[in-house]
């Protein structure tokens, strides 16, 4: 539909309205709406990801409706939005009064993840499937920085989710409830990949084909009273992935691709996941006690035949490489598996307890426990038969691989009491304590041990002021072996304070307040032998502010704010820090022109992020040739080797966004309204300056990329009517 | 299997059974109370009385006549004489009385619904929280209206949402209630999940496994690399990439430049099953 068709469309629900009026149906009482809603959009990149990420605003028409009845027994509520687009939604709810109750619905969410204007592209037949061959005639040995030859794809997923609930035994002691939904997904995203027979550093950025269908059934049943609740919970899901290989000949020229060999790829494979829970609840207990115990067990499984010569003896294979940097090739014929397929089984247990009491009017404490077993039963998987290769320097052999898998468990307790001080304020101390241990998987960070306290005041002594301060201190103890030379930072022993207050106020009729701040500091320590933690300081300070002003009862004023402030320092490799910087400020506005029949409201938000690194860029080994070196967007040099420089540009953005609308109460039963939305987002990164489809450096051989993450700006003009017919 | 049958068609039968049992009626409107209160509060009792929650009902209830505007309110004779908002029970922000004593009002009917099990172990009992905070006993909807709602108190969740990376939530797509339940579980941030990974699991389906080659981190706790409430880093991450990697993986790779290997994606460009991998290669994560 053209836009002045659209526009045109959309006027003409102006014309429509009557003297419609509530509706009856038998002993049915009937109400509803009907919406329509014509858009118009324009700019620069207008129909970029960035700007319809989980949206469809395009030109055309959507609409949606409502409808909803009750009787003396009964009652019902249909409703549907966004009807014909990406994102429409229908939703049938309903029931019978302290009886029981339904719900249908169908939901769509998008989530496009780059261009669309046919900027992302690849030198790709078969976009979409399990099969990808190169365009023919297609030749990636010479640098091609606008992709030339190349065929465009959207790189975006849609998930349309369809089911129902089932709400039995309302208003008895008891209660039931039953649901099933089907969840499809399909789209593409983003895979790089690197071709088995690469003597160097090929890499392809391809379209992996998202077609995934999982189904989902829940179910409950319990028991409640004033003395008790119990219940008994199931939930099962079943997923199904169309494409569990992707089959692609390399588009390369590479000698070895010379008779088109065949590469590929295990996507997710199918599985099963299934969870039960019971708990059960006891109230009134002394102390003015409530205890609830909770158990749990879970397990995902998932099954199929491994690569290997036997399983697929028509196509080549990655083999390991570890640290070999030149044995990525291995024809799958030498390639063989102790066993023919995976069994994979995890299994997860756990157990929780809490104990809540208030001994006294002005004490409330609480006491829990938790226990959680994650222990992976999967079999494990040898590989054997690559070629002898170096594997490190000095050290040549052949390469086996065995599967790898994770087990864990954590015991989780603590304490907390709160204690009401005179003047209404209350005083609360609490500790935590966790024990993690990885009983396979990761050998050389076996435990950790956090122990935490926190306190916290509040006070609302003032009718027109709630304050609360919280501080936590985090002492996280590890057990370290040493062999690895440095510390994995998220099992490095470390000690963190957090400090957060907030503040809520009404100093005025009409006028609402809020602020809130937090700051943490995380200090990662090295390990007694003196390894490095992956982290040595995180600083994170994060302050959000709002403020609303009612003038009478109609018209209404808000401004927020938040300033988010991050710095990480690392010293794996040299001294250095990454810090961003973020903040988002916005305003809106409603207010009558006049009073009950047209109203304004406009709105306008700004946002600012900027990332930057010091001491981060790096190159290759010394004595390795590289390529051309970006700062600030800007070639600084063609050939950098050793570099401990400075990235200046990490996601950093600005985003501006406003919008403004009238609605005007045309008839009683049916409003107008016409309205204006702007966003424009201008982002930076130094990881695409210089961005080229198709390269053929030194230190890589050819690197294809697809666009993924490239050029995020845009400009986009929104105009939109609509109407909505009430009855 | 015969016997999982008859099991099975017991079970329909008896909460069939239970169901038509059970047809209880809400209360019907006690019209001279509400009359009462309309005399000063006419616009307020009307929205009450349109409202689904609980005026639309109530009025069409064929039950006893209980339900009125002092089922929650309180007797409000005293109120009637005196004008005092202290002498009768309000909610909200502005009530006199304490988040406590208005959640009676509300679990005077409500306490038994099975999601309110455990609303005593909850964080927002237990920091004074009051329904009313949330919900509406007047309006169309009791419903809370969107992700709005919980940004009133967790004022900096509304920054967070709106970054590059984040979950649709301010889109309407994904709300706030399908991963946490406000009103009190015994999991660590009220989440709707044994732990955070299976809550993560049940739409992110392709990450659960089990894979032949799982990265530890990842199935230890998906917060380590992920910030679920918003990032301005692709997929949520909580530093960009190749930065976030090398918080534990140390060794010159690359460059950041545009023929390097951290172009784009950096480290994802060739380790792209960091979520676990099922291929021979799968111990560093490139198939």
């Amino acid at each position: 539909m053209t836009k002045s068709k659209a526009l045109i469309f959309a006027s003409a629900l102006l014309c429509i309205g009557g003297s419609a009026q509530a509706y009856t149906l038998g002993n049915w009482d009937l109400s509803g709406s009907i919406m329509l809603e014509g858009q118009v959009v324009s700019g620069d990149n207008e129909d970029h990801a960035q700007f319809n990420k989980f949206t469809d605003i395009k030109d055309g028409v959507t609409g949606g409706f409502s409808l909803s009845g009750y009787n003396a027994d009964y009652g019902m509520e249909l409703r549907a939005s966004d009807i014909g687009r990406d994102t429409q939604e229908f939703r049938l709810s309903g029931g019978r009064f302290e009886s029981f109750g339904y719900e249908l619905f169908y939901n769509e969410i998008i989530n496009n993840r780059a261009l669309f204007d046919g900027a992302v592209k690849g030198p790709w037949d078969g976009a979409g499937t399990a099969t990808l061959t190169p365009v023919p005639g297609i030749d990636l040995s010479a640098a091609n920085t606008t992709g030339e030859g190349f065929k465009p794809f959207d790189f975006s997923i849609n998930r349309k989710i369809f089911g129902g609930s089932l709400d039995l035994l309302k208003g008895s002691p008891f209660f039931a409830k039953i649901g099933y939904n089907r969840e499809n997904q399909e789209g593409l995203r983003a895979l790089g990949m690197a071709p088995t027979f690469s003597t160097s550093s090929t890499i392809f950025e391809m379209p992996e084909p998202i077609d995934y269908v999982t189904d989902n059934v829940n179910a409950s049943v319990g028991y409640r009273s004033d003395a008790m609740a119990v219940s008994l919970e199931g939930f099962f899901s079943s997923f199904n992935n169309n494409n569990e290989k992707l089959i692609w000949t390399p588009a390369n020229t590479d000698a070895r691709n010379a008779s088109g060999l065949k590469d590929t790829t295990l996507l997710a494979q199918d599985g099963d996941f299934w969870n039960l829970n019971f708990r059960d609840t006891i109230y009134d207990l002394p102390l003015d006690s409530t205890f609830t115990a909770k158990l749990g067990y879970s397990r995902i499984t998932s099954k199929f035949d491994v690569l290997n010569s036997a399983n697929t003896p028509d196509l080549l294979h990655s083999a390991g490489t570890t640290s070999a940097a030149a044995v990525n090739y291995a024809t799958i014929s030498t390639v063989v598996t102790d066993v023919p397929a995976f069994d994979g089984k995890i299994d997860y247990a756990s157990a929780d307890f809490a104990l809540a009491s208030q001994p006294t009017d002005n004490l409330d404490t609480k006491l829990f426990y938790g226990y959680l077993n994650k222990k992976n039963k999967s079999n494990q998987v040898t590989y054997s038969g690559f070629p002898t290769v170096t594997l490190r320097p000095g050290v040549t052999g052949s390469y086996n691989a065995t599967s790898g898998i994770f087990s864990y468990f954590k015991h989780h307790a603590g304490a907390d009491a709160q204690y009401k001080l005179p003047a209404d304020t209350k005083f609360g101390v609490g500790y935590d304590f966790l024990h993690v241990n990885r009983t396979e998987g990761r050998p050389t960070n076996p435990e950790n041990t956090d122990h935490k306290a926190t306190l916290s005041l509040s006070n609302n002594s003032l009718d027109w002021l709630t304050s609360r301060i919280r501080y936590s201190y985090l002492a996280r103890l590890a057990d370290y072996r040493d062999e690895e030379g440095f510390l994995f930072f998220d099992a490095a022993e470390k000690r963190m304070n957090t400090l957060a207050v907030e503040f809520e106020a009404m100093p005025l009729e009409g006028l609402d307040a809020g602020l809130s701040a937090s700051y943490s500091y995380a200090k990662y320590l090295d390990s007694v032998a003196g390894e490095l933690a992956g982290r040595l300081n995180d600083h994170d300070l994060i302050v959000g502010a709002n403020l609303g002003y009612q003038f009478g009862d109609a018209m209404h004023l808000g401004i927020y704010g938040e300033l988010d402030r991050y710095t990480s320092e690392t010293e794996i490799h040299a001294p250095s820090e990454f810090a961003y910087n973020y903040y988002i400020v916005g305003t809106n506005l409603t207010m009558p022109i006049i009073r009950n029949i047209i109203d304004f409201r406009a709105g306008y938000q700004y946002q600012r992020g900027r990332g930057n690194a010091e001491g981060e860029e790096y190159d290759n080994a010394a004595g390795s040739s590289s390529g051309p070196l970006y700062k600030d967007g800007v070639l600084v040099t063609a050939n950098t080797p050793g570099l401990a420089g400075a990235i200046n540009y990490l996601d950093t953005y600005t985003r501006h966004t406003a919008s403004a609308q009238v609605s005007y109460k045309v008839l009683e039963n049916l409003a107008a309204k016409l309205g204006y939305t702007f966003s424009q987002l201008d982002y930076l990164d130094d990881r695409i300056a210089g961005y080229s489809y198709n390269n053929t450096n030194p230190d890589s051989a050819v690197w294809t990329q697809s666009g993924a993450t490239l050029d995020w700006d845009y400009k986009a003009h929104v105009a939109f009517i609509g109407a909505e017919y009430t009855f | 299997m015969e016997n999982r049958k008859g099991r099975l068609f017991l079970v329909m039968l008896f909460a069939t059974a239970m169901t038509l049992i059970t047809t209880g009626a809400f209360a019907g409107i006690d019209q001279g109370s509400v009359d009462k209160c309309k005399t000063c509060h006419e616009e307020v009792v009307n929205k009450f009385m349109a409202g689904a929650h609980h005026g639309k009902v109530w009025s069409k209830s064929k039950g006893a006549t209980t339900g009125s505007c002092e089922s929650c309110h309180g007797n409000g004779d005293k109120h009637m004489e005196d004008n005092l908002k202290t002498s009768i029970i309000t909610f909200g922000k502005h009530s006199s009385q304490s988040a406590e004593d208005q959640n009676k009002q509300c679990l005077n009917c409500h306490q038994k619904s099975p999601g309110l099990a455990m609303w005593k172990l909850g964080a927002h009992k237990r920091n004074d929280v009051s329904c009313a905070s949330c919900h509406s006993g007047h309006g169309d909807k009791p419903q809370p209206a969107g992700p709005e709602t919980c940004f009133k108190c967790h004022t900096t969740m509304k920054g967070q949402m709106q970054k590059l990376s984040h979950h649709p939530v301010v889109e309407g797509k994904v709300s706030c209630n399908d991963c946490h339940n406000v009103h009190g579980t015994t999991s660590h941030g009220q989440i709707k999940g044994d732990n955070l990974n299976q809550l993560c699991y049940k739409c992110h389906q392709d990450k659960r496994g089990p894979f032949m080659w799982e990265h530890a981190p990842v199935e230890e706790n998906c917060s380590t690399c992920h910030k679920p409430h918003g990032s301005n880093h692709a997929a949520l991450l909580v530093k960009p990439t190749p930065l976030l990697c090398k918080d534990c993986h140390e060794g010159p790779h690359g460059q950041v430049r545009a023929a390097g290997k951290f172009v784009g994606r950096a480290c994802l460009n060739c380790h792209s099953k960091i979520h676990g991998s099922n291929g021979p290669a799968g111990k560093d994560f490139t198939r």
